[in-house]
């Protein structure tokens, strides 16, 4: 970089477009050099000015931000109240030997011991390999079918809304109203696919009975309520994708699936992203279908490990393991998510550095 | 970073310091109050829809000083529990008065959730209850909650089968199985047996029942030791396989509660269904029944070889009270008026079994309700609900029985990882 640091932004620094009404020449005095655009790039848009990782502001800019704040104060303190404290709460139950008195919660010493229980029990293994293999399950598949629903949707023009009205239904039921639905349809006697698979197989099938159909079973049930959700995001990525892209790799002589696979399924990585980790989120967290479905049975076969938390916590009123539940489950799901966000934002960078 | 260890530094600081090791006596004697005032009442809707507001209803009647709110819990154990634990627990006294499932004194003395009521009831008060009833409400020699309600498992039978096949009511279950196996090979009933197998609290009932029968136990007379990995369960354990698949037990009975199994019953495809008193008016109801007058009630089987009747696990609900509550005189009042002979008679009439002795074995009441008779001369079987910890325990139990019907393991197999189970849970190390 030729310039200096005073007048400069660094090129990763986020523009801020609410506030490039300030002039650049106002924030830094008047003395200003615009850096030359490195080749390849547009020019840089305007930016804030960072002295030191500072970043300097002009008096209007502060005047602004102090009343931004003010006016966010409110909901930051409802905020803290209701996600950062209980948050913070469970951490620390966790992480001491808890007790329920008449006066309410005591908490004692500072413990590992209710990890050291968890991550010696069996039966947390269990959940959390459980959890694992039913978020990587589900939100896969429900990825390729949202995305050949939303494939199909961007075809159809005038049916398109009361398509997906339809289609968001499922979405829209409350959850344990569903599994209610869904598992009326298991039932083992009179079940509408039990009676079916007798009729089609000559044997009736138990759906809940046994562990590796019920895990099927589950996994159905809830593919078929959140399918609809991934379809209307990556319907909406696609329709915001660039129309000449296509057309230029058309007339480049692109046949149908060479388009999907090299033009527009890249392009539509950052759809995709926001999808999956909504999904992740959710299936990590997954309790009410096993709650009303099977309760974690047969055995402990379908056992989250949201429903484990809650029984520790709740059934078992041990809450010092069960806070330590809530709190490696928080924590495992947030390094997934980074994870998963750094592997795919790298990518999607790439794609628009090749573009 | 820095600001959560500040934030869990302080709240650590701010925690009490004391030691575990209290008892439910760390409750701080309290002056009770004037039995006056208002009082919430939380419980499950019991006996008819509307039941309990006709209950307050009456309790107000005949104590115009005490004003008294119901309120409906949902109409799941585990729910309500998670409810109450989180208000009380967080030291609310919005609830005044509730209904305790049979098995929670233990572990809700030892959490400091009920009052113990001994101090402030008279000495001959506990005298109108079964023995065993009021027993299983004690934690560490107190009682935590009193007897509203008592139920039994009971087994019901469809009369007109075995009338017509001219088969006796079975007093073993070899002989229900082979009854059940008949009925169905008739071509009159579809499935022999349905009960409450699914994974749940549920199963842990049905199988200290079928233990019992034949004379095994889950956890050793002392408490200290898992007693489940013997021979007599190893017996019950396959048989109830054996049930399975030989098609006297629908396969689906491995996902079936209460709701499940009277569904199935009262539709007419099952010959035989182990359920509490309620099914005997369920399974009468009109609306809903196929099999209307057609049920027979009898005392659970034993074992060949065992003293029969088989015993018969120990339901019901106890009223118990929140220690933060600010009307406890008026909790009191309201607890003995619901233990008195007027409310357990209403109790009675209306289809629920009562706790009183004296109105339990009313000749009169018995009459018109063959259920109450039934459960009056039921003998009893406690599940190991001494035990604090004993949620745990019985997912020990049931987890492992119902993974070993599902035919995930064997019953060998599976007795033995439940007693390992029950033993970690014992010495305080299950999760």
């Amino acid at each position: 970089m030729s310039d200096t640091p005073m007048s400069s932004g660094s090129p990763d620094d986020d523009d801020d477009p609410t506030l490039s009404f300030v002039p650049d020449d106002v924030a830094t005095g008047g003395h200003r050099a615009k850096p030359p655009a490195p080749p390849g790039l547009r020019p840089p848009p305007k930016r804030r000015q960072r002295v030191l990782g500072m970043v300097q502001r002009s008096p209007l800019e502060r005047k602004f931000a102090r009343l931004g704040w003010r006016f966010a104060a409110p909901s930051l303190i409802v905020v803290a109240g209701v996600t950062l404290f209980p948050i913070a709460f469970s951490v620390a139950m966790s992480l001491s030997d808890v007790r329920v008195s008449s006066n309410g919660f005591e908490l004692s010493g500072l413990t590992t011991e209710n990890y050291s229980v968890l991550f010696s029990s069996e039966r947390w293994r269990h959940a959390l390999v459980f959890t694992v293999c039913y978020t990587i399950g589900t939100v896969l598949t429900e990825l390729v079918l949202g995305t050949a629903i939303a494939l199909v949707l961007e075809r159809l023009s005038g049916s398109r809304g009361w398509m997906m009205a339809l289609l968001l239904l499922p979405w829209a039921m409350i959850t344990v109203v569903s599994a209610q639905l869904w598992a009326y349809m298991y039932n083992g006697v009179y079940g509408v696919l039990t009676s079916l698979s007798e009729n089609l197989t000559g044997e009736a099938r138990q759906f809940l009975g046994t562990p590796v159909p019920a895990m099927v079973s589950m996994a159905v049930a809830d593919i078929w309520k959140t399918t609809p959700f991934v379809a209307i995001i990556v319907l909406a990525g696609l329709m915001m994708l660039p129309s000449d892209v296509i057309e230029a790799a058309k007339v480049d002589g692109a046949g149908g699936w060479t388009v999907f696979w090299r033009v527009r399924l890249p392009l539509l990585r950052p759809a995709l992203t926001i999808a999956v980790l909504f999904r992740i989120l959710q299936a990590f967290g997954i309790f009410d279908l096993p709650f009303v479905l099977t309760g974690g049975g047969p055995g402990d076969a379908t056992e989250s490990l949201a429903l484990l938390g809650w029984q520790v916590m709740f059934t078992n009123l041990d809450f010092g393991p069960g806070a330590a539940v809530a709190a490696s489950t928080a924590g495992l799901v947030l390094i997934g998510c980074l994870v998963f966000l750094r592997a795919f934002r790298a990518r999607v960078g790439d794609e628009e550095g090749g573009t | 970073m820095l600001c959560v260890l500040t934030v869990l530094g302080s709240l650590l600081a701010s925690a009490c310091g004391s030691s575990g090791g209290g008892g439910s006596a760390s409750v701080a004697p309290k002056d009770v109050g004037p039995a006056s005032g208002h009082l919430t009442w939380y419980a499950i809707n019991f006996g008819p829809e509307g039941f309990p507001q006709k209950l307050v209803d009456a309790f107000q009647r005949d104590h115009p000083g005490i004003t008294v709110t119901y309120q409906a819990a949902p109409n799941n154990t585990d729910t309500m529990r998670a409810t109450l634990t989180t208000e009380i627990s967080g030291g609310s006294g919005s609830i005044d008065v509730y209904n305790g499932d049979v098995v929670w004194p233990a572990q809700f003395g030892k959490a400091s959730l009920a009052m113990p009521l001994d101090a402030h009831l008279p000495d001959g008060y506990w005298d109108r209850f079964p023995r065993e009833r009021a027993d299983i409400a004690e934690y560490r020699g107190e009682h935590i909650g009193a007897p509203l309600y008592v139920d039994a498992g009971l087994m019901y039978y469809r009369k007109d089968l075995l009338d017509k096949h001219h088969l006796p009511v079975p007093k073993t279950w070899e002989e229900l199985k082979r009854t059940a196996a008949r009925l169905q090979r008739s071509g009159d009933v579809r499935y022999g047996y349905v009960a409450q197998w699914a994974n749940y609290e549920g199963l842990t009932v049905d199988w200290t029942e079928m233990s019992a029968a034949a004379g095994g136990r889950t956890v050793s007379r002392d408490g200290r030791r898992p007693a489940i990995d013997s021979p007599e369960n190893r017996r019950v354990l396959r048989f109830m396989r054996d049930m399975l698949d030989e098609g006297v037990a629908p396969s689906a009975i491995t996902s079936f509660q209460e709701q499940q199994s009277l569904q199935t019953f009262v539709e007419g495809d099952a010959a035989f269904h182990r359920n509490w008193a309620y099914a005997y008016g369920e399974a009468n109801n009109p609306k809903t029944s196929q099999v209307v007058g057609k049920v027979g009630i009898a005392p659970l089987p034993a074992f060949d070889g065992e003293k029969g009747p088989g015993k018969s696990a120990a339901g019901g609900w106890n009223l118990m009270v929140n220690p933060h509550s600010d009307a406890i005189g008026a909790a009191l009042t309201f607890i003995r008026w619901m233990t008195g002979e007027k409310a357990q008679r209403m109790l009675a009439e209306n289809g629920v079994i009562p706790a009183r002795s004296d109105v339990l074995h009313d000749e009169d009441l018995q009459r018109g309700n063959p259920a109450l008779k039934a459960a009056a001369d039921a003998p009893l079987v406690s599940r190991p609900s001494g035990i604090a910890r004993y949620a745990q325990l019985s997912h020990g139990v049931y987890t492992n029985v119902n993974g070993s019907l599902a035919g995930s393991a064997s019953p060998g197999s599976a007795l033995h990882a439940a007693a390992e189970d029950i033993e970690r849970v014992l010495e305080g190390r299950a999760l």
